[in-house]
């Protein structure tokens, strides 16, 4: 009787058990919105699930992807699986919260030996790696011309250019050509810019002109920033000059990104995944994609702050099929696939050679790409959008004198490393 | 327990059984989501408080020494005056016009063009805020459409330093003006005949009648509208988090979202219940101030 | 039309003379003129969302939709789970509105019909925490509801109103409407207290209550900063919140953002324009009270 009774109740056991098997794995998976993102995850979830029928992902798009991803680390409600920027890791990372990249998915020296060094950066914290970076996020690398806006100026991007894949040798020689794709109106203000600069990105711009012109805001030795140089001065001026003097733009008009998908930019610096959301927002659009010329100086120095990249939570319930899914989207074809449909710059470096890519801006990353200072400044984030860009802004708006607005910058910076180094 | 049932079983004890059963859970609720926090958060403002980071300690005054020399501080609160400023005597002079013409018209007119004014006041904020932001495109929309139109030069309105705060109030006074002039037309509504009967006796002019009788009676919408929007405005958020998110540069970062993005973006809730204390502190002195003025010099 | 009964306010004069006539055009015109600044943007509205973003853009805007069109409707259900937000919203507006006027009135009846100890002090600390602001209180409610996983959740999203001070403020005021003698009456011929509330106080208040249920269903309808705080779940987003992220990820894209728009006015409007009396009437009496 007894006997009988322990039998079924391990029979039952046995059962739940495998069914429990059986059942399907669910991992979380949250991802920003950008229109052309949501495509090339949604390819790679598809992908996965096809190859993994016993792994359920559900996908979360986020729009206020910045504001939600520390708030669902402080609720504990974070996903499994994060399409996160490199700004934004090393917080995290620090703190705990997420999953050191395992062995049998990457050693550290394997790692260094397929992505660009200068992206991994962002990844690591005490040399360990906590994330696969996917691209690079780069903001200002190239220019963007609406063809059919330059046709309307009686204009056409020179031939050479389009051989040479970038537009003009030098700024002047771009700037000059830029000034005759603005239209103004009677009172003087721009109708038509020509040549999207300012309110969207403008610190990579900033941050580039400091390395093209040789300087360095990063005093690694110091812990600590420093924009009150001659660099950061000239570059601050230099931009100056282009809006007030050139009247490429304005502070005052929309964003670079907006103005130019609206078409009411001829040409806008941008980063390269422009082209994602041009192709899907902006029907019918003519358009050419060209590297930018330096500011200063002949290399095209830009910064890099890590780009987007997937990291696993470190309370992952499923850390198996969390590691499988990034395995899966690091696979080189399905990396491919991704830096295609996105259009951002592969930090995969057999990429660099292959000619899917050739048409891409700027490959030169091993040689071009600085680090922005992920290790030195911690929460690139904070960094980037509550201190540098106001501070930049302020001065376009004639709201501060450049010495202010670096002064401003330089103190606020170290404020904030200090306070997330005690 | 025997005694217990008993004491349930008398008037006495069905009665404080009734009001412990539904006033109990709602005094719990309100130590639990009202006092609770309110304690934390003061707390928290003697403490570098962060839900993921691993070094929450006291920190003393630091927080309140922070608040003090936080440009930030000086900024938000400025733009929050400035939009309140704005908003208030633009909201209020708006709908007291609209409610005294209001008055004016048949009860089907009335009927007809309240429904109008309300259309603001039922439809969400966001999808308001949306509406606008279009209207206000510097390249693509309605309002610099119209000043081309006349020849006059196109503004950058939410995109401007120095308009966006204006902007902002007074798209906030077009969402609100319907609500503020029924309070008041209701007000008006309340006010007998006979004071004005009497008052023509007398042989008052419409002018005289209006502020001698009308904004007298009127004291209390005056006061319920005023500290409304008052309380209101210095909360001010949803609008500027849709609209602008608190550009151009700092131009239209107000207290309200400051607190958020200290607090809830970048979890540096110490720091975040501090600013939010402060906020509490200057609501609590605005208030007081215009109780105390409504009530001392509008007597009569 | 003449002046009605309360047409004094400006003019008490029964004749008509020439100044009584020009205020009342200057007052018509101001009127027609303010309808037309409240409801042109919806106007505008509506009309974009049936143009393609090339027409929404175009210098100088066209009025009348060239070739209008269903199509960004179409793609803006197929973007974002629209009819979900709407249910989600209904919901949580409906749930805590029934929860609000339970409390509420069961609050201000007890604080108005019964004597207890304490009564005063309660009433007035309750009373007092209308002074705190949200921003206060957020914060920590936040970390509260993230140790009772709150987060994206029902419960979360109503965390924040089904107990309403200005409610049983409100309620309060309105219980001298139920005289006293009722309530002793009933409980002379034996009603429970419960039954006395139920039967007797609920039916004698019905209009307060429905000014009530209108007010807290419209803030609730509305309420934005809450839901942006406690959702990161796309299938948890209120109206309010699935909107403002559908601008944020659609920016460029006035057409779309035009329709989405719409399409979460128009049921509000419709529900607004038939119901519209109890509305305005609702607003008066929680005004005044």
């Amino acid at each position: 009787m007894r006997r009988t009774t322990v039998c079924l109740v391990l029979a039952l056991m046995m059962l739940l058990v495998s069914s429990s098997a059986l059942a399907k794995t669910t991992i979380t998976f949250w991802h920003h919105s950008n229109i052309a993102w949501c495509d090339a995850w949604e390819k790679v979830v598809g992908d996965f699930e096809k190859e993994y029928p016993d792994i359920d992902v559900q996908v979360e798009v986020l729009p206020d992807f910045g504001d939600k991803v520390m708030s669902a680390f402080a609720a504990g409600t974070e996903p499994d699986v994060i399409d996160m920027i490199g700004s934004m890791l090393l917080r995290y990372a620090r703190e705990g919260l997420l999953a050191e990249v395992p062995e049998f998915v990457m050693t550290p020296a394997q790692l260094n030996e397929a992505f660009w060094p200068v992206t991994l950066e962002s990844y690591s914290f005490e040399g360990k790696y906590y994330g696969i970076p996917f691209d690079f996020n780069v903001a200002g690398t190239g220019v963007v011309f609406n063809q059919d806006l330059v046709e309307m100026a009686g204009l056409e991007v020179p031939q050479e250019w389009i051989e040479t894949r970038q537009a003009g040798k030098s700024w002047p020689e771009l700037a000059n050509f830029a000034k005759q794709l603005g239209m103004v109106d009677r009172a003087g203000n721009i109708m038509q810019a020509g040549l999207g600069m300012v309110n969207d990105h403008e610190h990579s711009d900033f941050f580039a002109m400091i390395f093209q012109q040789g300087g360095d805001y990063r005093d690694f030795e110091n812990g600590k920033v420093n924009f009150e140089t001659p660099e950061a001065r000239n570059a601050l001026q230099f931009f100056l000059d282009a809006l007030e003097r050139d009247k490429l733009h304005s502070i005052k008009l929309p964003s670079r990104f907006d103005m130019f998908m609206e078409q009411t930019a001829a040409a806008t610096i941008g980063g390269p995944w422009y082209k994602g959301v041009i192709d899907r927002e902006v029907e019918g659009m003519r358009y050419v994609r060209l590297n930018l010329p330096p500011f200063f100086g002949s290399e095209p120095k830009f910064p890099v702050k890590g780009g987007w990249g997937l990291a696993v939570s470190r309370r992952t319930k499923n850390p198996e099929a969390a590691w499988k899914f990034v395995q899966f989207a690091m696979r080189p074809e399905n990396m491919k696939q991704w830096n295609l449909t996105t259009a951002t710059v592969p930090t995969y470096k057999p990429f660099a050679k292959d000619p899917d890519f050739a048409h891409e801006e700027t490959l030169d990353i091993a040689e071009y790409g600085v680090d922005m200072g992920a290790q030195l400044i911690i929460d690139i984030d904070q960094f980037i959008w509550l201190i540098v860009t106001p501070e930049i802004q302020a001065v376009f708006h004639g709201e501060k004198s450049i010495d202010q607005a670096l002064k401003a910058m330089t103190d606020k910076t170290n404020e904030m490393i200090a306070k997330l180094r005690r | 327990m025997g005694r217990l049932s008993q004491f349930f079983s008398t008037e006495k004890g069905r009665k404080a059984g009734f009001i412990g059963l539904f006033l109990g859970p709602i005094l719990i609720y309100y130590i639990v989501f009202l006092f609770y926090p309110l304690l934390s958060s003061l707390i928290w403002t003697f403490m570098d408080y962060n839900p993921i980071g691993t070094s929450n300690q006291f920190v003393g005054l630091d927080n309140y020494k922070t608040l003090f020399s936080d440009p930030l501080v000086r900024t938000t609160l400025s733009n929050t005056l400035i939009l309140t400023a704005f908003i208030i005597p633009g909201a209020i002079t708006v709908s007291f016009v609209i409610a005294l013409a209001l008055n004016d018209l048949s009860d089907r007119a009335r009927a007809l063009f309240t429904t109008a004014y309300f259309l603001p006041v039922i439809t969400s904020m966001i999808a308001c805020a949306a509406i606008w932001m279009w209207l206000y495109h510097p390249s693509r929309g309605f309002f610099n459409f119209i000043l081309y139109s006349l020849g006059l030069p196109t503004q950058r309105w939410l995109l401007d330093t120095h308009l966006v705060k204006p902007s902002i109030a007074v798209f906030s006074v077009w969402k609100s003006m319907g609500f503020n002039a029924v309070i008041f037309l209701a007000a008006l509504k309340g006010i007998p005949d006979y004071y004005y009967e009497a008052a023509r006796l007398d042989g008052a002019s419409g002018w005289k009648m209006t502020w001698n009788i009308t904004l007298p009676l009127l004291r209390p919408a005056f006061m319920f509208v005023l500290i409304t929007s008052f309380i209101g405005t210095l909360q001010i958020f949803t609008q500027v988090y849709v609209m602008t998110g608190g550009g151009p540069v700092h131009a239209s970062r107000v207290l309200a979202l400051y607190i958020y993005e200290r607090g809830i973006k970048y979890l540096e809730m110490g720091y975040a219940s501090t600013l939010a204390w402060f906020l509490f502190v200057i609501i609590m002195i605005v208030t007081l101030i215009q109780m105390k003025v409504l009530n001392t010099d509008w007597e009569y | 039309m003449g002046p009605g009964p309360q047409g004094g306010i400006l003019i008490v004069t029964q004749t008509i003379d020439r100044k009584q006539v020009s205020i009342r055009i200057i007052s018509y015109l101001t009127l027609v003129l303010g309808a037309i600044i409240s409801v042109g943007p919806f106007v505008w509205m509506i009309l974009g969302s049936f143009k393609p973003n090339v027409e929404v853009m175009r210098m100088p805007p066209t009025f009348w939709p060239q070739s209008p069109s269903l199509k960004n409707y179409v793609t803006v259900v197929e973007s974002i789970p629209f009819l979900r937000y709407y249910l989600n919203s209904l919901f949580i507006g409906v749930a805590v509105t029934v929860l609000a006027l339970f409390t509420s009135s069961i609050t201000g009846h007890i604080f108005h019909h019964h004597e207890f100890k304490g009564r005063t002090v309660i009433f007035a600390t309750i009373l007092a925490t209308m002074m705190i602001p949200f921003q206060v209180i957020m914060i920590p409610l936040y970390k509260v509801a993230i140790d009772l996983k709150l987060p994206n959740t029902y419960l979360g999203l109503m965390l924040w109103g089904p107990v309403s001070t200005f409610g049983i403020f409100m309620m309060k005021q309105f219980m001298h409407s139920v005289p006293m003698d009722l309530i002793e009456a009933a409980r002379i011929d034996g009603a429970g207290h419960f039954r006395i509330y139920w039967q007797i106080v609920l039916p004698l208040i019905r209009p307060a209550l429905a000014s009530l249920g209108i007010f807290v269903f419209m803030g609730n309808w509305d309420s934005f900063m809450w839901p942006l705080i406690i959702v990161s779940k796309t299938e948890m987003r209120t109206l309010p919140l699935g909107l403002a992220m559908f601008i944020h990820q659609r920016g460029v894209r006035n057409d779309l953002i035009m329709a989405a728009a719409t399409m979460s006015v128009i049921p509000v409007l419709v529900v607004f324009l038939s119901a519209q009396r109890h509305f305005v009437k609702g607003i008066t009496l929680t005004g005044l009270k």
